[in-house]
């Protein structure tokens, strides 16, 4: 039996012994430094492994030679790079016999660690080693996929499970399939979650979500490796890291089928930091899902950015942006990506002027598009932070507006179109926020970080739809 | 690792709040003793004007006598406006006292890095363990314009070095440090310096970094080519000074010359090294300036920690004191001074509390300092008394230092089982017979130095097995004593011989073994040298006993003749017996003297007539072995 | 390579500007160049020694071609100028340019200290306070700013005088070299700042504004005459109602025909180029960045950027007159025959 295979069997051995705190450190020595590797089994009952940082040997010592308190601190890394494993056992594996460095090394830790058993001609590398280790363990849980059942009478939604892998399955084993129906879900996609079943207890192995149409699909699982499952028979699936919590409670009671038309101008400023104007688009994108109700919806969604004046010397200013007038909620949210897209190109607007921004230029623009139309619900949700420039010198020593664009005289404009109501939503709390912010948000002011999405649509006379989005796939039931 | 020496700061931090429309203040300081409005005085004295690149580092100092102290102030952006808007550059400061930092003596460098990023916390003074002065880095820096400017600075002016603009902050702090090293240590009581000044401002910087030079400051080019020649007889003396040295001797010379100076008065200086080259004694390479009496004053240091747990402590004192040099030149009383503390301290005595690994350091340590840097036949007691009760590591510590020849042995006995098996395996082979039969003789040891003796000779030849063993008889004493029964000795000595000689013995080497002087436990010897040398060997043991009896040719032919073989008349015992006591006598001939070779130098290849036919040979040799039996067994009784 | 300490001629003008933190010291100084400049005369100024040629051109580059103000000054600046008035043309006589020339020179030695120096509680800290007070003693000619928008937030003008000043009167006037028991100093008295719209606002409710004929740009400007009656109005707009006793405890200390008052501005108005003339709607100079933006990053090796930047380009109000005023007073008692500025 050659080392290799010794080792093998040793660290399987070890490896299918972790449970609960359990834990197993396999240190590697090298000729060039020591790399530990942390094995625990996980609450799904997967063996996990991390790598810890190599530690490189001390450099080596000059004509001097090593003396008393070289050898001692050299001896201290090593020792301390592994450490005392409380509760685990310590397998060593020497890589480069013959090297002095490593040689030493391994003297010190069998010294460390008696109870250890060490290899000392492993050919072959540590990390690789545990992975095809972990790779080639039995399952010691059931794997089941998580779907939704539907009551034939209530239309109520229940959780249930799908046996895909049951315990005592290795990779390579037979594939599992099985039908599911997707319906519409929300943003992220369906989602394929796995739970792996010990003593009646479910623990999530993993959620990957997938943008399908609704439909019914044939899907098989395959077993790569304890911990992963690979779904085929749909398009590629994603990781997906959202609140598990937040997902289930995503669920809604039951399953019912699908409200006038509409016009909501988003006006969003783009000055500020990436994060700042980025969270405004998230929420201008929140709000036009929440008030439209899929491919039939009468909403209609106008979308313009404005920035900041430019007060330098030539440095253009970029004039207010029109990236959607009166289109689909779908064309929306198509032309929100595409103009953050376009932002993220030109980089953080975190340069020109300070105190203000044209918020006057796009109430302009806003009131030279509306002029013909009327009738609908229109709602002017402006997104942002800064005041407006006033039209000349102001006490506020805000400069004034290069086109002398009076904002009071605009907002008194808009208030005579038929239909309209102000929404805003400011980056600051409703009590520190510019006067002007109340002007224009009169009839719905929220704060960027605490939006009620639902609450300020309703606010603002928008219909707001049932939410119908089945986060999950659902199981026929026969 | 160099050593460290420790040092506590009093510091400041100057600055201003956010949006603050008032001018800088100390928002923070340490409470010792410097208030507010001193820091503030020395903020305001020692500022290098205003900030156009940072961060910049500042060297201050104030007090004098045992009050003086050096100062730092680190001056970085705070990334915070003020009220009007301009950036708000925060200044750290430190100051420690003069000696400690001397007593190192550290760097300015160090000093930086020591205190830079630490988080301050309202009113504690800082401690920080700084490493002593490289001065090997700084000796290998030193420059034409670092000579320049220390030369310069003697005249009490101020130095401004310019074009340095391209360089960071910490090559312009290096450059600071190498100016400084260039210059006796003491003058850092009085030194101020910073890596940028702005020469528009009254400042007090001695020397610094700049754009221009102002008014009343010498102008130094960085990375000039030529040493400023000065019209100042100071200067231009002290270069001279400079140039007489090696870097290396130079800096460490200066690095040395702790006690505080000052620039009003360059005559000090110009003395300090004016003297012989080699006068000074050199300072051992990475001790720092760590005088003698210091050592003891560590090693205090040590039984206090162990005393009172200090045990992180206990191991930064240990690696200091480690990095001793070796040999480090003490005089006896030096010595004894030493293994009172460690005595007194019970640094050796055993410790309980200690991990085993720091164990292991505090033993090498204190056997080094204490007792080393060999531990000779007449010191090997010392640290077992001075211990109390010698522990098993202590032992080993000892058996780890560099010993004279038998000390090793002496130390091996205090050892049992798998440590005393580790510690034999370690010995040369002469010192491991030898460990077999010392007296008192004690069984084990034999067998485990057989077992070792054994393990050497079988895999890679140790040629010096055959003569220690031969030296010590084979050890055929100790295996008689050892063995009750005749059979376990054959096989015990058989296997000596084997791992001295090989698996079969050639004549040589059975001459060599037969020919030892003989002992009254010789038999089974002779019988397991017989055994390994093949069916020849009655011939060859005769042979070989008649050459070493030095007979005359009659004598020996007489002998030949009286065991020739006659069938009616059996050989007497007596005159084997008479053999053997001319044996015992006999003294080694030189080699060349010694009759033709009998016996092949590859056994079992014969070139000779045997001497007699073959049941001749079979009844001497049986006759033989009962003589040499009987002559035991009388001897015994 | 021989190495003397430099030194460079000394000026027996000494200026020393005076004035609370943030009060505009060092843009003042930095404003001067741009202003001689600007006015195209015949005045400029020159740089004695190297740190002060330094100045003037990092400073002229820094608020003309950066648009940026200076750093908070950080330890007692010492600048060494000349004002120098090129002879004028058309007189060539060989004899009177050589007059001439020497004449129309003014060194000026200008000690530009940070504002918390003249704050009347740090007497405690010893050395900085005295250079202030040695430096201030022998001066002849005081630069000192009122910051009218400090006022109305701090209110600490008279806060930031009366202890130098009590401390000034008592070195100085302890002697009997000034019998009249009156400081020897020329004062211009700087109401800095006049950019800002409070400041323009109060003048023109006053109705002191006044249109300067030869400006092409038609800028406002306040007569040396009613710059007292703007700087009245103005103390009584202060934080803490202190700022009325600034001009009695001037009085009190410096000789009334010694005093002098001007209403300036260190980058002055905003002048939209298209226009070519001042706008009323639409003169702000001060143009307020995005915090993080430029420079001010903690360790940055970058030149450190301000909040504030100057919008258009700096055109200096009423910079150039005081320091010419003070030069010229100064020298009127050394130097016969000086022309007007």
């Amino acid at each position: 039996m050659t080392e290799l295979i010794r080792l093998r069997r040793a660290l399987a051995e070890a490896v299918a012994e972790l449970a609960g705190p359990r834990s197993l450190t396999v240190v590697e020595v090298t000729a060039e430094g020591l790399t530990a590797f942390d094995m625990h089994r996980d609450e799904t009952g997967t063996p996990r492994g991390r790598g810890r940082a190599t530690v490189p040997w001390a450099e080596p010592a000059g004509e001097r030679g090593r003396d008393i308190a070289d050898v001692f601190s050299a001896r201290r890394a090593v020792l301390d790079a592994v450490g005392m494993p409380a509760d685990g056992t310590v397998v060593l594996m020497g890589s480069s016999p013959g090297s002095p460095r490593a040689d030493e090394a391994m003297e010190w830790l069998r010294a460390a660690h008696p109870d250890a058993p060490a290899f000392t001609r492993a050919d072959m590398c540590a990390r690789a080693l545990l992975r095809e280790i972990v790779a080639d363990e039995p399952l010691c849980r059931s794997y089941e996929l998580v779907v939704l059942k539907r009551h034939p009478a209530t239309d109520r939604l229940e959780f249930t499970c799908r046996q895909l892998f049951p315990i005592e399955a290795r990779r390579g084993d037979p594939s599992s399939a099985f039908t599911v129906r997707c319906e519409p879900s929300g943003e992220r996609g369906t989602a394929f979650a796995v739970v792996a079943w010990r003593d009646r207890r479910p623990a999530l192995l993993s959620v990957q979500t997938v943008k399908v149409p609704p439909g019914r699909y044939e899907i098989t699982a395959e077993l790569e490796r304890p911990g992963r499952v690979r779904f085929s028979g749909l398009p590629d699936l994603v990781r997906d890291d959202q609140d598990w919590a937040e997902l289930v409670a995503s669920v809604p009671a039951r399953f019912d089928p699908p409200a006038g038309p509409a016009h909501l101008i988003c006006a969003v400023e783009t000055t500020g930091t990436d994060a700042q104007v980025r969270e405004r688009l998230r929420r201008i994108g929140q709000m036009i899902t929440t008030v439209s109700d899929g491919v039939e919806s009468r909403l209609r969604v106008s979308l313009v950015a404005y920035g900041v004046h430019s007060y330098q010397r030539g440095v253009p200013e970029a004039p207010v942006d029109v990236a959607g007038w009166q289109i689909s909620a779908e064309q929306a949210r198509y032309s929100l990506e595409d103009l953050e897209e376009r932002l993220k190109k030109r980089g953080t607007l975190s340069q020109g002027y300070a105190g203000a921004a044209m918020v006057e230029d796009m109430l302009a623009e806003v009131v030279s598009r509306l002029s013909d139309g009327g009738g609908e619900r229109t709602v002017l949700l402006t997104v942002g932070d800064r005041p407006p420039h006033p039209p000349r010198a102001d006490p506020s020593e805000i400069l004034p507006c290069p086109h002398r664009i009076d904002w009071v005289q605009q907002v008194r404009r808009l208030e005579r179109y038929p239909g309209l109501a102000f929404g805003a939503i400011c980056d600051r709390p409703p009590e520190r926020v510019d006067p002007v912010w109340s002007q224009l948000g009169r009839g719905g002011l929220a704060q960027l970080d605490a939006v009620d999405v639902q609450g300020l649509g309703a606010a603002l006379g928008l219909a707001v739809p049932r939410v119908q989005r089945i986060p999950f796939p659902l199981i026929e039931v026969p | 690792m160099r050593p460290e020496v420790r040092v506590t700061a009093e510091w400041a931090l100057w600055g201003k709040p956010p949006d603050a429309r008032d001018d800088y203040e100390v928002l923070e300081c340490s409470r010792g003793n410097l208030g507010r409005d001193e820091f503030s005085e020395i903020m305001t004295r020692y500022a290098p004007g205003t900030p156009t690149e940072l961060p910049q580092v500042t060297i201050s100092w104030f007090g004098g006598g045992d009050s003086a102290h050096l100062g730092l102030a680190i001056q970085k952006w705070s990334g915070q406006q003020d009220g009007l808007g301009r950036d708000i550059a925060i200044t750290r400061y430190f100051c420690v006292p003069y000696r400690q930092a001397a007593d190192g003596p550290v760097s300015y460098e160090a000093l930086y890095d020591a205190f830079d990023g630490r988080e301050l916390w309202a009113g504690a003074p800082l401690t920080v363990d700084v490493p002593a002065l490289d001065l090997q880095a700084i000796a290998e820096r030193v420059d034409k314009a670092a000579k320049s400017a220390a030369a310069l600075l003697l005249t009490g002016e101020p130095v401004c070095v310019v074009r340095g603009e391209s360089l960071s902050m910490r090559e312009r702090l290096r450059f600071l440090d190498v100016v400084a090293a260039l210059l006796p240590y003491g003058l850092r009581a009085r030194l101020t310096a910073s890596t940028w000044t702005d020469s528009s401002a009254r400042h007090r910087i001695k020397l610094s970094f700049a754009k221009r030079a102002r008014d009343g400051a010498h102008s130094v080019t960085w990375d000039a080519d030529d040493v400023v020649s000065s019209r100042n007889d100071v200067t231009s003396r002290y270069v001279k000074l400079l140039d007489r040295y090696p870097c290396d001797e130079l800096v460490s010379r200066l690095a040395e010359k702790t006690a505080p100076l000052s620039f009003k008065d360059a005559g000090p200086v110009l003395a300090l090294l004016d003297g012989p080259s080699n006068s000074a004694p050199p300072v051992p390479a990475g001790w720092g300036a760590l005088a003698r009496s210091e050592v003891g004053d560590i090693l205090n240091a040590c039984a206090d920690r162990l005393e009172h747990g200090g045990h992180g402590e206990l191991e930064k004192f240990l690696l200091r004191l480690g990095r001793l040099p070796i040999p480090w030149p003490s005089t006896d009383d030096e010595q004894n001074h030493r293994r009172e503390i460690i005595k007194r301290g019970g640094l050796l005595s055993e410790q309980p509390a200690l991990s085993w690994d720091l164990k292991e350091l505090l033993y090498d340590v204190i056997l080094t300092v204490g007792y080393g840097p060999t531990l000779t036949l007449e010191g090997v007691n010392h640290p077992l008394d001075d211990a109390g009760t010698p522990t098993r590591t202590l032992v080993e510590a000892m058996l780890r230092m560099k010993c004279a020849p038998g000390v090793a042995l002496k130390l091996v006995f205090r050892l049992d089982g798998e440590s005393r098996t580790r510690a034999l395996r370690s010995l040369r082979t002469g010192d491991l017979v030898r460990a077999a039969v010392r007296e008192p003789f004690d069984p084990s040891t034999l067998s485990i130095v057989c077992q070792e003796l054994v393990t050497r000779g079988s895999g890679a030849e140790d040629p010096e097995i055959a003569p220690a063993l031969r030296e010590h008889g084979y050890l055929a004493a100790a295996v008689e004593q050892a063995f009750p029964h005749g059979d376990a000795r054959l096989s015990c000595l058989r296997k000596l011989l084997i791992a001295a000689y090989g698996p079969t013995l050639e004549r040589g080497a059975f001459d060599e073994v037969v020919g030892s002087p003989l002992t009254p436990c010789s038999a089974t010897l002779i019988i397991a040298a017989v055994s390994l040398y093949g069916p020849d060997a009655p011939n060859a043991l005769v042979s070989g006993l008649l050459d070493h009896a030095r007979l005359t040719a009659e004598s020996r032919a007489h002998v030949l003749d009286l065991l020739a073989p006659r069938p009616d008349d059996p050989p007497a015992p007596r005159g084997w017996l008479s053999g053997r006591v001319l044996l015992w006598t006999h003294r080694h001939e030189p080699e060349a003297a010694r009759p033709e070779q009998l016996r092949p130098a590859r056994p079992g290849h014969r070139q000779d007539e045997p001497l007699w036919p073959i049941w001749a040979k079979v009844g001497l040799g049986a006759t033989f072995l009962v003589a040499v039996v009987v002559a035991v067994v009388i001897r015994f009784w | 390579m021989y190495s003397d300490p430099g030194q460079s001629a000394r000026s027996d003008h000494n200026i020393a500007i005076w004035g609370a933190p943030g009060s505009g010291k060092t843009t003042f100084l930095a404003a001067l160049n741009i202003a001689l400049i600007r006015k195209n005369g015949p005045w400029r100024v020159v740089g004695a020694d190297g740190p002060s040629i330094d100045f003037l051109s990092e400073m002229t580059s820094a608020l003309s071609q950066h648009q940026r103000f200076p750093p908070a000054t950080g330890a007692l600046g010492h600048y060494r100028w000349f004002l120098s008035r090129s002879p004028e043309q058309g007189r060539r006589g060989w004899l009177r340019r050589r007059r001439q020339a020497r004449a129309w020179k003014i060194g000026l030695d200008v000690l530009d200290a940070p504002g918390g120096f003249f704050r009347a509680e740090r007497a405690g800290y010893g050395t900085d306070r005295e250079e202030l007070l040695d430096n201030l003693a022998s001066s002849r000619g005081i630069v000192f700013l009122f910051d009218p928008i400090r006022e109305s937030k701090d209110g600490d003008a008279f806060a930031y005088l009366h202890g130098v000043l009590a401390d000034l009167a008592g070195r100085m006037l302890a002697t009997d070299e000034y019998d009249d028991g009156m400081l020897p100093h020329h004062l211009a008295i700087c109401i800095t700042k006049f950019d800002e719209l409070r400041v323009l606002q109060t003048a023109d409710k006053l109705s002191l504004l006044t249109p300067d004929p030869d400006d092409p740009h038609r800028f406002p400007r306040v007569a040396a005459e009613d710059a007292e009656e703007l700087f009245q109005a103005l103390s009584t707009v202060s934080a803490s109602g202190n700022a009325d006793m600034v001009l009695p405890a001037l009085k009190q200390f410096f000789r009334p025909d010694r005093i002098k008052f001007f209403v300036t501005s260190s980058i002055g108005f905003y002048l939209d180029q298209r226009k070519g003339v001042f706008d009323p709607d639409d003169f702000q100079n001060l143009i307020p960045e995005t915090p993080g933006g430029a420079g001010g990053q903690e360790n940055s090796r970058a030149a450190p950027g301000n909040r504030f930047r100057i919008r258009g380009q700096a055109r200096p109000i009423n910079v150039m007159e005081p320091m010419l005023w003070l030069g010229r007073r100064m020298s009127s008692g050394k130097n016969a025959g000086e022309g007007d500025g």
